[in-house]
Order: C-alpha cells, then sequence, then structure tokens
C-alpha cells in the first residue's frame, strides 16, 4: 500500500516508495505482456536488441507490436511508423489528463517530459490510484520512480521472453505468444467506455476477419480508418438525431 | 537477418511514432479539450486499429503459434473472457486460464480428432 510519507521525507526515499508500487499485480502483468512480446520478437526472427530498444524507446507495447508485426511480415517502414503513429495517438490524451496530476508549479520540465515518456495505460491508470493521496511536491518523483522500477522490469521481460521462445517445447512457447492477444482483448474491452470505442472496437474486429484473408497487408490500417472512422460517425449522427428530436 | 543500421532506423522510427504525442501532452496539457472532435475520431480509428491487431494476431499468428488450429486460439481466447467475467476482471487469473487451456486443448486436439464421433 502507498505510504504517506512527511513534508520532509528525502527525495531518495520518495524515490524508492515510488518503485516499490510496482511490486503489484499491475507491474506481474506488465511483465507478462513484454515477456510475451519478447517471444514475439524472437518468433518473428528479429534480433533481440531490436526488441530490447523499442521497449527502452518507445515504452507502448501496442505501437511495439504493430511494428514487430509490421515488420515481420515485410511491409515498409514507412507504412509500419503510420500504423504505430496511430496507435500511440492515444498516448496524448493519457498525458494530457495524468499530468496535472503529477505536476506542480515548481516541477522542472525536464522532470515532466522524463515521466512523460513513460505514459502508457499501466501508468496512467496505477499513477491515478496512487499519487492523489500524496503530498502534490512527492508526486514527480514518485511517479518517478514507479517509471524506472517499471522499465527495468520490461526490459528484463523482453529479454527473458525472447530468449524463453528458443528454450520453451514448441507448444509452451506457442502459449506464450497467446499472452499479447488475450492481454489486448481484455483490456482494449474494458478501456474503450464510450460508445464510439465500443462501437470501433467490435467493427475492427469484424472487419480485421475478410481483411486479414484477403489483404493480409491492409488489414490494420484498413479496419482501423473504416471501423473507426464508421464507429464515430455514426455515434455522431445518433447525437444529432437526438437534438432533432427534442 | 537484418543489419545494424535497419535496427536503429526501426527503433528511431518507432519512437518518433511514438513520443510527440507526449511531448504534444506535455506542452499543450493546459489547453487542450480531450473531448475535441478530432480526438474522439482519433480515439475510435486507434481503439478500431488494435482490435484489428488481436484479430490479426489470432487469425494469422506468427511463429510456433501457427500449428496450434485457430479453433484451439478462439476457444482459449473465450475462456479467457468467461474467467474475466466471472471473477471480477482479474487480469492475471484469466490471462493464466486462457493459457492453461490453451494448453489442454491443444493436447486433447490429437485425442479428439482420433475418436470415432
Amino acid at each position: 500500500m502507498i505510504e504517506v510519507r512527511n513534508m520532509k521525507a528525502p527525495k531518495l526515499q520518495i524515490f524508492l516508495d515510488g518503485a516499490k508500487t510496482s511490486l503489484s499485480p499491475a507491474g506481474m502483468v506488465l511483465f507478462l505482456t513484454f515477456f510475451a512480446y519478447g517471444a514475439l520478437v524472437a518468433s518473428s526472427n528479429l534480433p533481440v536488441e531490436l526488441g530490447l530498444g523499442l521497449t527502452i524507446f518507445v515504452f507502448a507495447i501496442p505501437g511495439q507490436v504493430v511494428l514487430v508485426d509490421e515488420i515481420a511480415r515485410g511491409s515498409s517502414l514507412i507504412s509500419a511508423g503510420l500504423l504505430t503513429t496511430f496507435t500511440s495517438i492515444r498516448l496524448l490524451p493519457l498525458t494530457v489528463s495524468l499530468l496535472p496530476v503529477i505536476r506542480e508549479e515548481s516541477t522542472p520540465k525536464w522532470l515532466e517530459i522524463a515521466i512523460a515518456h513513460f505514459i502508457a495505460v499501466t501508468v496512467w491508470v496505477q499513477s491515478m490510484v496512487n499519487l492523489p493521496p500524496l503530498p502534490k511536491d512527492q508526486r514527480a518523483l514518485h511517479c518517478l520512480g514507479f517509471c524506472i522500477a517499471l522499465l527495468l522490469f520490461t526490459s528484463c521481460g523482453t529479454i527473458l521472453g525472447f530468449y524463453a521462445a528458443h528454450l520453451l517445447p514448441p507448444n509452451i512457447a506457442a502459449a506464450t505468444l497467446m499472452i499479447t492477444p488475450i492481454y489486448f482483448f481484455l483490456s482494449l474491452r474494458e478501456t474503450a467506455k464510450r460508445k464510439t470505442e465500443r462501437i470501433a472496437f467490435v467493427l475492427g474486429i469484424t472487419l480485421a476477419i475478410p481483411l486479414t484473408i484477403w489483404f493480409p497487408n491492409w488489414a490494420l490500417i484498413g479496419s482501423g480508418l473504416i471501423g473507426g472512422t464508421v464507429a464515430y460517425l455514426s455515434v455522431k449522427r445518433g447525437q444529432r438525431g437526438q437534438f432533432n428530436d427534442k | 537477418m537484418i543489419n545494424d543500421l535497419s535496427i536503429f532506423l526501426i527503433i528511431l522510427v518507432g519512437f518518433l511514432a511514438t513520443e510527440p504525442w507526449r511531448w504534444a501532452g506535455v506542452f499543450f496539457s493546459k489547453n487542450l479539450d480531450e473531448n475535441s472532435e478530432i480526438i474522439l475520431w482519433v480515439r475510435a480509428v486507434s481503439t478500431a486499429l488494435i482490435a484489428a491487431l488481436i484479430m490479426r494476431l489470432l487469425l494469422s499468428p506468427p511463429g510456433s503459434l501457427e500449428e496450434a488450429p485457430l479453433v484451439v486460439r478462439l476457444l482459449a481466447v473465450l475462456c479467457a473472457t468467461l474467467t474475466f467475467f466471472v471473477f471480477k476482471k482479474r487480469l492475471l487469473l484469466s490471462i493464466a486460464v486462457g493459457l492453461v487451456s490453451f494448453l489442454i486443448l491443444l493436447w486433447c486436439l490429437p485425442i479428439l480428432e482420433g475418436s470415432p464421433i
């Protein structure tokens, strides 16, 4: 549980308190996710340096999986990059809504940018729960400790997953590759709270079936743009209809 | 295998595709409307894109997962989803059930195929 220290707590102590909060179910799920991602990198015949580099410099699992999967399927770097861009735009609203919780007037810009590098779903959810009980001047450092600990977890997960894919018996190795779709399926369903996103989720799954079979290279961008736009427009039209009814 | 330059370029592309959104979040967090139309549309597109990614990973999976039959892959996700709802959204437990059911189904499959039914 979160310990609330007094105002004069030493900086290192706050940092370590933050790091300790990574030893939680959320931290374990994240480790497992990156373990599965490491196995994916190995199964895609890509080198471990690439997998680890992306974990450190991207630190957002959906984008990493899209990028690795696209590269493994022989897409061009530009189209793989564009797809990754689309999956990463969701970090913008996450950052916008989380930063006011973390910062105070005196928080240096570099610290905000350093923390922002780690903002993705796990850090967002955990920080929204863990930080508000703390005094404002401790939050940034506490959060940084949490993020650095997660970086350590995820890097180890990536490396272990990569080598496990080669060492484990084939059935178990296949099972580790199931972690990513199961995890994405459950967590995306949970985070898709708005009506637009729920419709987009169903449309994305449905459209991907014919597209993967007949146009595998266009499956992601096609399902994403068509499914997302149709979901957005249908909800918008529904809202306008309601206004007209009044 | 790919060379060092390609590795560097892929990581750079990954970074450039991701990090600017976080920077934008830092610099515009004081005056950006989360509920603006463009953000709503973008969230819808990225949700559909990741949903499609899940389906593609299941339909046309990487590596040794390809050797497991499609029905086993889909049933494993179903088992995990059922666990998730029955046991109050416990993510770790649900993933574990998904993996165990995947292995059990995989192990049962030759027996089922050999049966006269």
